[in-house]
C-alpha cells in the first residue's frame, strides 16, 4: 500500500511501525478467561491511578507557579471525570460478566458517555467530549503498555506513527525512532522540525494512515519524495534500498563541503547558524560548519523539565553548556515561546479557542514576573564569557521590549548584588514575527542590538492562516511579493541602526529562496542544521550583485507566481505604480 | 441512616464544570449514599458526569439525599459549599 504526504526531513528509511495514538481501532479487544478477570480489573484500575497521579503532579506544578485557581482548575475537572464512579463501575462490569479485556471494556463505557455528550443540545457538553477523549487515550495508552514501550519499543528500528506528535511524545523516542509519519501537520509542526534536526526522514499530512497500519508492519518512509509504503514488496524494497545509498552519497559530499567559508562568488560573507531545541543537537553543528546558534527554543527545556519548572540552576548551566559548545562564536537564546501548538496549553489558558493568537511567549513571561526573573537571571549567568545574546519572542508593541529589558535590568540587579558575573553588554534582540512589529521595525531598532525574523509566524499571522492546517498549505507562500517587501523593509530598519538581521525561521533552509533574501538585505541565516549543507553550497555559488538585480524584480510582483516564475527566469512584467500617498512601495518601483 | 434537605443554588455560574467538580470531590469523601437533584433529575453526587447533566444554573431548586453512617455530615458539609457559592464569589 502507497501513500503520499509532504515531505517534511529528508531521507530514506526502511522500519517497522510504531503506532501511538491509541484509536478506536487500535484498542485490542478480545473475551478473557474466567482466571484472568481479576488481572483485568487491576490492570484497568492502575492505569486509571496513574493517570490520575499524573494529572494531580501537574496540577500541583501548576499550582505552584499559577497566580489564579483558575489555571489549575482545569486539572481538577479532569481528575473528578477520571474518577467517575459511572465509567468505573460500568467497566469493571463489562470485564467481569460480558469476559471483555480491560482496553475494549473501557473503551465501550467511554463510548456511552460520549454518544449522550455529543448529541446534547447544549454546546458546552458537547465541548466537553474533547477532554473526555483525551483523558480516555491517556487511560488507554496506560493499559497497553506504551508508556513503558516507550523507552524500547517491541519493533525493530522503530518509525512513529501517529495522528499528531506531541514534544512529549516524542521525547522518549528520539535516539530510537527511525522515521516519523503522521496523519496531519506540516513543514514546520513540531514533528517536522525535530525530525529534521535528528536527521531522520518524515512524512506528514496523509489523512486516515492510522487505519491501514498495524502495529509492527514493515514500511518505507521516503522523506524526499514524501512516500510512505506499508508492507513493501520484495521490488519496492530493493529499489529504496538502492535510492538510500544514493541519498547517502550524496549527503557525504556535502558535508565536505561544509568546512569551506560561507561566501558568495564576489567575496560577500553571509553568516549561517543553527536552530536547536536540544543540546544534542550541537554534535552536527561544528561538523556542518555552522557559526554558532542563531535559536535556542528555550520552551524545549522547560518541556525536559515537566511537570516542574526549570530552576535558575538548571537554565545557567543548560544556557552555559550551549555557549561553551559554540564559543566564540555567539548562542542566541530566545525567551519562553509557549503556546501555539506547544505543549502546556493547558497551563497558559484553558479556555482560549485560538491560542496562536493568546497569551503566549512574551506576553505570557511578562505577566508571569517571577518566572521570567528566574529565566533571565538563568540566561545572564550564561554569558558570563561574552557570546551569549538574549531574544524576546512575539514582540509586537514597543512597550513590550521595554518591559522586558526592565526585566532584564532586574535580574542584573540582583545577580550583581550576589556577586554572580555575567555580561552586562548582553547583545538583546526581538523575533520580528508579527505583522505589526514588521510594519513598525523602525521604532524598535534603536532599542536592540539585533533582529531575527521569525518567518514561520509571520506569515502565518500576515496570511492569516494556520500554519498547522494542511488544507492550507497553499497559502503559507514565502514567494508572495508583500511578505519580501516586508522583509526589506525590516531589513532597512535595521541597516539605518547598523544593527544585523537575520531570518531564523524555516523558509531560511530553503536554498531556492536565500538569493531573494540576501538580495533584500538580509546576511544572516539561522535554520535547522540539517539543512545548512545545501545552503552553504547555494551561498557559495551565488553573486552577490546578482542576488539584489534579482530582489529589485521580484518585489515588483503583485503576485508570488510571479516571484516563483522570476526564480525559474522569466522576468516580471512591468507594472504601472500610481505613488499612492500611503503605500510603502518605493518611489522609483 | 438518611437525611435530607433542599437549597437554593445562589452562585452566577450555577453547577459549571469547576463548582461540579468542588462538589463530587466533597461527596467523594462521605462514605454516605448521596444523591442531588433538580426538580427534573437525579444524579449521583460523587459522578461528575451525573452532576455536569443536571445542567443547574443560578436559581435552581437542589434537593439533596444522603444515605450511610456519615449523611448529617454530609448534607452539612455540602449545603456549607453551595451557601459559600463554592468558594467563588
Amino acid at each position: 500500500m502507497r501513500f503520499k504526504g509532504t515531505p517534511v526531513s529528508q531521507g530514506i528509511t526502511i522500519g517497522h511501525a510504531h503506532p501511538l495514538d491509541v484509536e478506536d481501532a487500535l484498542v485490542p479487544s478480545y473475551e478473557i478467561e474466567e482466571s484472568a478477570v481479576d488481572a483485568e480489573v487491576s490492570k484497568f484500575n492502575t492505569a486509571l491511578n496513574r493517570t490520575i497521579d499524573e494529572l494531580s503532579a501537574v496540577k500541583d506544578a501548576a499550582a505552584e507557579n499559577a497566580e489564579s485557581d483558575e489555571m489549575t482548575a482545569i486539572f481538577d475537572v479532569h481528575i473528578a471525570m477520571l474518577k467517575d464512579p459511572g465509567i468505573k463501575r460500568n467497566t469493571i462490569s463489562k470485564i467481569i460478566t460480558e469476559r471483555k479485556n480491560a482496553e475494549s471494556a473501557f473503551s465501550a463505557s467511554i463510548k456511552s458517555v460520549l454518544d449522550i455528550l455529543e448529541n446534547s443540545p447544549d454546546h458546552y457538553f458537547r465541548e466537553r467530549v474533547v477532554d473526555i477523549r483525551d483523558l480516555a487515550q491517556k487511560v488507554q495508552s496506560h493499559m497497553m503498555g506504551l508508556e513503558q514501550a516507550a523507552s524500547a519499543s517491541p519493533f525493530r528500528d522503530p518509525i512513529l506513527v501517529a495522528s499528531q506528535l506531541s514534544p512529549s511524545q516524542t521525547g522518549p523516542f528520539q535516539d530510537l525512532a527511525k522515521g516519523f509519519v503522521t496523519e496531519h501537520g506540516a513543514r514546520t509542526s513540531h514533528t517536522a522540525i525535530l525530525a529534521r534536526s535528528l536527521r531522520i526522514p518524515a512524512v506528514v499530512g496523509i489523512p486516515g494512515l492510522m487505519h491501514s497500519i498495524s502495529p509492527g508492519d514493515e514500511i518505507i518512509v521516503d522523506g524526499l519524495e514524501g512516500e510512505v509504503i506499508v508492507k513493501p514488496s520484495e521490488e519496492e524494497k530493493a529499489h529504496y534500498i538502492e535510492k538510500m545509498k544514493a541519498f547517502r552519497e550524496y549527503h557525504e559530499k556535502l558535508v565536505q563541503e561544509a568546512k569551506k567559508v560561507s561566501r558568495t562568488v564576489d567575496g560577500h560573507h553571509i553568516r549561517l547558524k543553527v536552530n536547536i531545541d536540544f543540546e544534542e543537537e550541537l554534535k552536527n553543528c561544528a561538523e556542518f560548519g555552522a557559526e554558532g546558534v542563531g535559536l535556542y527554543r528555550s520552551e524545549f527545556l522547560y518541556l525536559q523539565c515537566a511537570p516542574n519548572l526549570p530552576s535558575e540552576e538548571e537554565h545557567a548551566a543548560y544556557y552555559t553548556r550551549i555557549a561553551e559548545a559554540v564559543y566564540p562564536h555567539r548562542a542566541t537564546i530566545r525567551t519562553l515561546d509557549l503556546g501555539g501548538e506547544k505543549y502546556f496549553q493547558e497551563i497558559l489558558e484553558p479556555k482560549a479557542v485560538n491560542p496562536v493568537l493568546g497569551l503566549r511567549a512574551i506576553r505570557f513571561s511578562l505577566r508571569h514576573w517571577e518566572m521570567f526573573q528566574t529565566q533571565l537571571r538563568g540566561i545572564l549567568r550564561a554569558s558570563y564569557k561574552k557570546n551569549v545574546s538574549v531574544m524576546f519572542p512575539m514582540v509586537s508593541m514597543l512597550e513590550e521590549l521595554q518591559m522586558a529589558r526592565a526585566a532584564l535590568s532586574e535580574a542584573m540587579d540582583s545577580l550583581r548584588r550576589d556577586s554572580v558575573p555575567f555580561d552586562p553588554d548582553i547583545q538583546v534582540g526581538i523575533m520580528v514575527e508579527i505583522p505589526v512589529c514588521a510594519l513598525n521595525a523602525e521604532a524598535f531598532a534603536p532599542y536592540c542590538d539585533f533582529f531575527s525574523i521569525g518567518s514561520n509566524d509571520l506569515i502565518q499571522y500576515l496570511m492569516a492562516i494556520d500554519r498547522n492546517n494542511e488544507s492550507m498549505a497553499d497559502y503559507y507562500d514565502p514567494h508572495h511579493p508583500a511578505f519580501l517587501r516586508l522583509l526589506g523593509s525590516v531589513a532597512e530598519a535595521a541597516k539605518s541602526r547598523k544593527i544585523p538581521v537575520s531570518i531564523c525561521g524555516e523558509v531560511a533552509s530553503d536554498p531556492n529562496l536565500i538569493p531573494l533574501f540576501i538580495g533584500l538585505g538580509i546576511e544572516e541565516f539561522s535554520m535547522t542544521p540539517e539543512a545548512l549543507l545545501e545552503v552553504k553550497a547555494k551561498v557559495r555559488s551565488l553573486s552577490f550583485k546578482e542576488c539584489h538585480k534579482l530582489a529589485a524584480q521580484a518585489v515588483k510582483a503583485w503576485t508570488g507566481t510571479e516571484v516563483k516564475n522570476l526564480l525559474m527566469g522569466r522576468p516580471i512584467k512591468e507594472k504601472k505604480f500610481l505613488g499612492l500617498k500611503w503605500s510603502k512601495g518605493k518611489s522609483d518601483g | 441512616m438518611a437525611s435530607s434537605t433542599e437549597i437554593t443554588l445562589k452562585n452566577k455560574l450555577g453547577l459549571h464544570a469547576r463548582a461540579a467538580a468542588k462538589l463530587v470531590n466533597l461527596a467523594g469523601k462521605y462514605h454516605s449514599h448521596i444523591t442531588i437533584s433538580t426538580p427534573q433529575l437525579c444524579a449521583d453526587a460523587k459522578s461528575i458526569l451525573g452532576v455536569l447533566t443536571l445542567a443547574a444554573g443560578k436559581d435552581t431548586l437542589l434537593r439533596i439525599e444522603a444515605d450511610g453512617p456519615d449523611h448529617g455530615e454530609a448534607i452539612d458539609s455540602i449545603v456549607e459549599l453551595i451557601e459559600g457559592k463554592f468558594g467563588e464569589e
